[in-house]
């Protein structure tokens, strides 16, 4: 036998959102069958009467009023749900809102928002997965910014989540985005369709901002951290991650993006990829088509994994799309417009993201063109002419903000690179959106006009860059590009397109 | 006394604040609160102008009795431009009390210990379309963006939910069909179900009807009269929240992303090349719009619109006829 229990709140107003999540905790009670907040409109108490949860003291509401209806197992129930409303009303309510309260552990921070389902982790490194535990034990996903974590703690806290039915983002992950909102470094993109698995900071950022301006738009964005896919950790959160897409009805495509995985858990992953029944579009870098299963769209650059997103979402929608905004002819046709001194031969590119200077670099060696890099096993050797420089790496930042906070770290190399008489190409990155620096291309410019009273003007290197971005960043795309291109920065659509101009170029 | 300037206000807040006028606290949210006018002050009003007081007689203001909005929210910087929006230079929400008094004069409103100057404010004013039809191409874009937009997941009671989802589909039909009608149609009656339906501040019925009044406005719709003689006869049935701004869409008068969107389906504007984004972009402002008060919106939008470019008015003034 249950009981049905109406209380009215004169003149009391909550927002939806208030009501709703108020309606949820409510209805989640012991005890408790049935719960309902509503104004009480003549048409919402028609819909609570035809429900059988509206008694003579709800009947009496008026459209200003609030309505709690409830039904229950017993009046002890009704009870304390209505303390729990009282409670949370005093604090959400109209009449007062609730106290600004910083809590300083997570524990303390999760018992003030116990419906919270997601912790992001920023601690140092040697702290950080202590508090990922706590959070798991807690009941939440979890996003690990801090670098520095042991591999043995990262393996450790990914197999208790895998156990939890959680996910472990990171550790090192610098970029997300959660059912469209972006978390850390991450630019401001539309919410769409697609979800993408990341091991890779700005790879996924770069692949949004592509996928964003050709008319797409994020669904969630998991960056699993750039060790998730070594046969060390055998790609946990991958294969986390393709469950929880799979299993979201809004996610109508996946895209992975990252570095070459381990042996074993590529075929992992991939077997899991080909059967979880969406479109999967891959870039790996460094894996050529016919390393990935024939089912996948395969992208070599994130200009291609973005354009395939849109051609995929074209196809199940039947929309018009803007694709593709330079052609290789487009380059072609720029590049014979450009001259390099003949004296000039050697290209040096200095990136703030890592997988972007990776991108290039594959792009360039992938033309024939010999490369050196920080980012390769080899490091770099001092024979090779062309040179691309990951600034962001550990050996550039110890000590030192990471070059997305502060792009001046690069200016110095930037002037070095300006002044040298060898230099014939300088190839760049800025990087936009929530946490970058708020103006990264002023240091570029200072730092070519700092060069300007250089006697002879025109016997300077090309500077060719690219801008990952969008209009509603809040360094605004169009604004930072128009900031380079006065200053004479040739800036290209993309990371890669930037690349191909310059193998053109250096080819000519 | 916090003192904090007007940066941007809805031409109904402005005409409300601006004259000296007297009322309460009505409702206080995260980010935003909502002044009732009870009344608007006659004589000599306040008589100081260095300290500013209450009016000292209840006799010195009249009550409202005009049909335009009585209410006005007062928020953040961020909050949007609207009819009856006031963005202010407030950095965090002040305490208030619900029920407090506030009174203004030469456009200086004080409320509790809050001294709100005007005189800078930009006035968002009514809003001028550039078309008076809309395009087939861009409704159907519309169509689309709504059917792979709808709000986030309710959390509200799963039965009541789809209850709720079912009476706003069955009256929208209905009022579709009404609009569909002319007067001499018995058959065809105004749905009684839709305003007032939906949970929140603004309930989302009433935020499907501000859609189609708006765009019905717009596009110069020779059943709007009709429409906003219903509304009004019924407008007791919604919160008073709601209620006015009911109202102000019966002038003509909605939130900014709300006209961009209606505006940017004016059939005189359509460009092959960026035809998406036309759509895409005010639509993506405006479902950011409360909780889901802008994705309501949006689909009232869209009914005016299949109702506006079917011409359906001509054809049931036929079947009318024919049926007599």
């Amino acid at each position: 036998m249950s009981v049905l229990f109406n209380e009215v709140r004169k003149g009391f107003y909550l927002d939806s959102v208030a009501l709703m999540r108020l309606s949820a905790e409510i209805a989640a009670l012991a005890g408790i069958d049935e719960a309902v907040l509503m104004i009480g409109t003549p048409a919402n108490l028609q819909i609570m009467r035809d429900a059988n949860i509206l008694d003579s003291t709800g009947e009496e509401a008026g459209p200003n009023d609030l309505v709690i209806a409830l039904r229950a197992d017993r009046k002890a129930s009704t009870n304390r749900a209505l303390a729990h409303a009282e409670k949370a009303m005093q604090g959400d309510s109209a009449t007062g809102r609730a106290t600004e309260h910083r809590a300083r552990t997570l524990r303390g921070s999760h018992s003030i928002n116990p419906a919270a389902n997601l912790s992001l982790i920023s601690t140092p490194g040697e702290y950080a997965s202590h508090e990922a535990h706590t959070a798991l034990d807690l009941g939440m996903n979890v996003m690990i910014f801090s670098d520095n974590v042991p591999l043995e703690r990262e393996l450790e806290l990914k197999q208790k989540a895998r156990d939890l039915e959680l996910l472990v983002m990171g550790p090192d992950c610098g970029t997300a985005y959660i059912n469209g909102v972006p978390l850390a470094f991450a630019n401001a993109v539309n919410k769409g369709t697609t979800g993408v698995i990341a091991a890779s900071g700005t790879g996924l950022q770069e692949f949004s901002v592509l996928l964003h301006r050709a008319g797409g738009g994020i669904k969630h964005g998991i960056g699993v951290g750039g060790r998730d896919l070594t046969d060390s950790i055998g790609g946990i959160s991958t294969l986390t991650s393709i469950d929880l897409l799979a299993n979201d009805d809004d996610v109508d495509q996946i895209v992975l993006i990252s570095k070459p995985p381990g042996d074993t858990t590529a075929k992992a992953i991939f077997d899991k990829l080909s059967n979880c029944g969406k479109p999967v579009i891959t870039c790996v870098f460094g894996f050529s088509a016919n390393q990935i299963p024939d089912s996948f769209a395969c992208a070599i650059t994130l200009k291609e994994a973005a354009d395939l997103a849109i051609q995929q979402t074209a196809k199940q929608q039947a929309t018009a799309t803007n694709l593709t905004p330079a052609t290789p002819q487009d380059l072609a046709t720029l590049a014979s417009k450009l001259t390099i001194n003949p004296g000039r031969q050697s290209l040096i590119g200095l990136y703030t993201g890592g997988t972007l200077c990776t991108e290039a670099l594959l792009i360039l060696s992938g033309a024939g063109l010999k490369c050196t890099s920080n980012t390769t096993r080899e490091g770099f050797d001092d024979s090779v002419l062309h040179r691309l420089i990951d600034l962001g790496a550990d050996e550039y930042t110890v000590g030192r903000p990471h070059p997305m906070i502060e792009p001046a770290v690069r200016t110095p190399l930037l002037q070095e690179a300006i002044e040298n008489d060898r230099s014939a190409i300088i190839l760049l990155d800025l990087v936009l959106g929530y946490g970058a620096h708020d103006n990264p291309a002023a240091d570029v410019v200072a730092a070519l006009n700092s060069d300007s009273q250089k006697s002879n003007i025109d016997d300077l290197p090309l500077i060719v860059a690219s801008v990952c971005g969008t209009d509603k960043d809040p360094q605004n795309y169009q604004q930072q590009r128009a900031l380079l291109e006065q200053a004479g920065v040739i800036v290209c659509n993309s990371n890669s397109e930037a690349a191909e101009l310059c193998t053109l170029l250096l080819e000519q | 006394v916090t003192q904090t300037h007007a940066i941007c206000a809805g031409v109904i807040a402005y005409e409300l604040l601006k004259k000296p006028s007297a009322g309460i606290v009505y409702a206080v949210f995260n980010r935003t609160f909502y002044l009732k006018r009870t009344g608007h002050l006659t004589g000599s009003g306040f008589n100081n102008n260095t300290v500013r007081k209450a009016p000292h007689k209840t006799t010195d203001i009249d009550p409202d009795t005009s049909e335009t909005p009585s209410l006005c929210c007062i928020g953040l910087p961020s909050i949007e431009p609207g009819p009856l929006n006031v963005s202010t230079s407030l950095s965090c929400m002040p305490k208030l009390t619900i029920g407090s008094q506030w009174h203004s004069d030469n456009q200086v409103v004080m409320i509790d210990n809050i001294e709100l100057n005007l005189s800078s404010a930009s006035v968002f004013p009514l809003f001028q379309y550039r078309s008076s039809k809309p395009g087939a191409t861009l409704i159907a874009i519309l169509c689309r963006f709504i059917a792979a937009n709808a709000p986030p997941g309710n959390e509200l009671n799963h039965r009541f939910a789809t209850k709720m989802d079912e009476q706003l589909t069955q009256s929208s039909q209905q009022l579709l069909q009404w609009l569909d009608s002319s007067d001499d149609d018995t058959n065809c009656t105004f749905p009684d179900n839709l305003l007032g339906c939906g949970i929140g501040l603004t309930p989302a019925g009433d935020d499907i009807i501000v859609g189609v009044l708006l765009a019905m406005h717009a596009w110069h719709s020779p059943q709007l009269a009709r429409l906003i003689t219903e509304v009004k006869l019924r407008i007791n049935t919604t919160s008073d929240i709601s209620a006015a701004h009911l109202l102000a869409a019966c002038t003509g008068h909605g939130i900014q992303s709300l006209h961009s969107l209606i505006d940017a389906l004016g059939s005189n504007h359509v460009t092959q090349a960026n035809l998406n984004h036309q759509i895409s972009d005010p639509a993506r402002a405006l479902i950011n719009y409360g909780h889901s008060s802008g994705y309501y919106a949006m689909k009232g939008v869209l009914l005016a619109a299949k109702y506006q470019s079917s011409n359906r008015t001509s054809r049931s003034f036929h079947r009318c006829k024919s049926r007599h």
